[in-house]
């Protein structure tokens, strides 16, 4: 017999059963959500990364929360190298009787060193340009529509007031991805002016440098020994390591989820490959029967259901990969630069995901229809009772067990994660349990039908699970 | 000889203790041969037809099947010889739900690695008369079609002995005699070793040999 003749042959009239069909979409679900959650976060990551200049303003930073020396930005200028000061801090927006909480920036007309600040303008015309003059504040689209006023009109800020010369439409800080409030770009001497970065405020003071790679090394090494106490030299590496370990976070509650998925569908393509083998029972007696071998049995029906699951995994991977463009084409705004090349890593790790999730869900059921004897043909009740403590049901707990290891990527969490699953199972096994007993008890009142499916699923309470 | 039984039981675990099926069976069967099993549900006959055919092993007792000893071997070894020499027709006649006829029918070829079972399955199913429907599917046939795809099936790879169960006892009267008719035929132009079981005493009676059983034991035999 040839395995992979015989499976094909097969599957061409099989693939329209309902448990081939369940564990095909089972599969292209799982694949799916874990290709566009993995490729989606590495895609959005290294776009960020990318722009980690850009999103600093500058080469290097130096950040203290009390004003740094102006024989800082001195020396640094004396290096060649182009300064900008500037100050972060929350305040409240007034526009008469309404208000606004912003998180505002307060910079010299230098900023930004690095990336583009664009604005719109009171006609809708958008251009590129450097922080307001004094006098003027630029503010994201939502604090005018928040104080019901338009580019041009009279705001307050700290007590002065300030006309909005625009709206922001790109500034180098990372776009809208990390913000809480929306920004306001200010001159730095309206601020001090106002008070607003005297003693006991909660401004973040900055000096972004600038220039020549060789000149931003030499006073990096030099001032890095001689910083002003509570100050802090941020590079442009140091701003990637800090964005990575946040994205790590993100991403491994994002994986996690995805995971949970992919071992959802897994109890799906078990439960499939559980009726698909108890289909082929009679299927596989016969071919016993006729002499074929057990290896050649077992390997035409791996690859039946093989020849189902490499299409499925791969769809799943298209399937993620469009939907993961979608939202990276809907979310485009709020990311700055342009978006990255797909990565092809969460893919492939997706692909190997799915065809663990198949051979590990699926293969028990498959694996007991060695024991069918020939016999079987004659006689029915041959069947093989399903072993209690199988060793065979240790592959889905260890596939299981492994996924979610590889997902959360340190042991502490993967335990807590499998005792979570565990819990749940346990909790929803008792549940399922308590409800046929309660249902039970209430039968004698119920109507016929109800009666029959209750009968119907007591009859097939796990202790009495009969099997291939 | 084609079959040689000797002294053959078959005893099994039961919920009262040890259960006997069979108990000190003996036959000898010479090549082309027709032997007819008969006797009451519940008497052995297809425990004794399994163990003939190498499907299930004696508890005691020896079966020759053309020259080999099926006792001693292993289910490998039985199902290798089983794929060579053995050809089965079954009451229900155990046909793939998922292969078309032709398909079905060249399942023993495959199983033997022969290069041409698509071309002498479709000659095979012309032998039955099923040529224009070897492309349909077994629901798609009556229960009489499907048994002559079962034949042809039984036959194609030449088997030296074949093992049928209760042939016709799916079939109505007159479909089971055509099926039968057709079974006998083929078994004279291929010269086959047949071995049958069936309640059937008209059926029993085209066989040259038949065998009766009862509780297990051998209650009758002869032409």
């Amino acid at each position: 017999m040839k395995p992979l003749a015989f499976a094909a042959r097969t599957l061409r009239r099989e693939f329209r059963h309902a448990e081939l069909l369940t564990l095909f979409a089972a599969l292209v679900l799982a694949v799916a959500a874990l290709t566009a959650v993995a490729t989606l976060a590495g895609r959005v990551e290294q776009a960020i990364l990318d722009s980690a200049a850009e999103l600093m303003g500058g080469d290097l930073g130096i950040a203290s929360s009390r004003p740094l020396p102006g024989a800082l930005a001195e020396e640094a200028r004396a290096d060649g190298l182009a300064t900008s000061t500037l100050a972060d801090f929350t305040s409240v927006l007034f526009a008469g009787d309404a208000s606004q909480l912003c998180e505002v920036r307060a910079t010299d007309t230098a900023f930004p060193l690095r990336g583009r600040l664009a604005i719109r303008d009171a006609e809708g015309r958008e251009h590129e340009t450097r922080a307001p003059p004094p006098g003027t504040i630029y503010a994201d689209p939502a604090v005018p529509r928040a104080l019901g006023v338009a580019v041009g009109a009279r705001v307050q800020l700290g007590g002065s007031e300030l006309v909005l010369g625009g709206t922001l439409v790109e500034a180098p800080d990372g776009g809208d991805l990390f913000r809480f409030a929306p920004r306001v770009v200010m001159n730095l001497a309206d601020a001090e002016s106002a008070g607003l970065l005297g003693a006991g405020s909660r401004s973040r003071h900055r000096l972004l440098l600038a220039g020549d790679a060789a000149a931003v090394e030499r006073f990096s090494q030099r001032i890095g020994a001689h910083l002003p106490e509570g100050a802090e030299l941020t590079t442009v590496e140091d701003a990637q390591q800090n964005l990575r370990r946040a994205f790590e976070r993100g991403q491994s509650f994002l994986r996690l989820a995805a995971l949970l998925a992919a071992l959802l569908s897994g109890i799906a393509v078990a439960l499939a490959a559980h009726r698909f083998a108890r289909r082929k029972v009679e299927e596989v007696a016969l071919l016993r029967c006729m002499g074929a071998r057990r290896g050649e049995i077992l390997m035409a029906l791996l690859l039946e259901l093989g020849l189902l699951g490499v299409p499925a995994c791969v769809l799943g991977v298209a399937a993620g990969l469009g939907l993961q463009q979608v939202v990276l084409d809907l979310a485009g705004a709020i990311l700055p630069g342009a978006a990255p090349a797909v990565p092809w890593a969460p893919a492939a790790a997706a692909f190997a995901v799915g065809m663990a999730v198949l051979s590990g869900f699926a293969l028990p059921p498959l694996l007991r229809l060695r024991e069918v004897e020939p016999m079987r043909v004659f006689r029915r009740e041959l069947a093989t009772r399903v072993r209690r403590l199988d060793v065979l049901y240790l592959l889905p707990v260890a596939v299981g067990a492994g996924l979610i290891l590889a997902g959360a990527g340190n042991l502490r969490l993967a335990g807590t994660l499998a005792l979570g699953f565990a819990g749940v199972a346990l909790a929803t096994l008792l549940i399922g349990l308590a409800l046929l007993r309660i249902l039970r008890a209430g039968s004698a009142r119920l109507g016929g039908a109800l009666r029959f499916g209750l009968a119907n699923l007591e009859r097939r309470r796990p202790a009495r699970w009969r099997s291939a | 000889m084609a079959l040689i039984a000797t002294e053959v039981s078959k005893t099994v675990a039961g919920p009262a203790g040890a259960l006997t099926i069979l108990d000190g069976v003996g036959l000898e069967l010479a090549r082309g041969e027709s032997l007819a099993i008969i006797g009451e549900s519940g008497s052995g006959k297809t425990t004794l037809l399994g163990l003939l055919a190498g499907l299930d092993r004696p508890t005691a007792g020896s079966i020759t099947l053309a020259g080999t000893r099926l006792d001693t071997l292993g289910e490998e070894q039985r199902a290798r010889l089983r794929r060579r020499l053995v050809g089965f027709v079954f009451q229900s006649f155990h046909l793939l739900p998922a292969l078309d006829a032709e398909e079905n029918v060249m399942l023993p070829l495959e199983l033997e690695g022969r290069g041409d079972a698509r071309e002498r399955a479709a000659a095979a199913l012309g032998r039955v008369g099923l040529s224009a429907r070897r492309h349909h599917y077994p629901h798609q046939l009556s229960g009489g079609e499907q048994q002559r795809v079962a034949l042809a099936r039984a036959f194609v790879h030449e088997p030296e002995i074949l093992f049928a169960d209760e042939p016709t006892g799916n079939l109505d009267q007159r479909t089971g005699t055509g099926i039968c008719n057709l079974l006998f035929e083929l078994n004279r132009e291929h010269a086959t070793t047949l071995v049958l079981v069936t309640h059937d005493p008209v059926l029993a009676k085209r066989c040259a040999r038949q065998l009766s059983l009862r509780a297990g034991r051998i209650d009758g035999a002869g032409p």
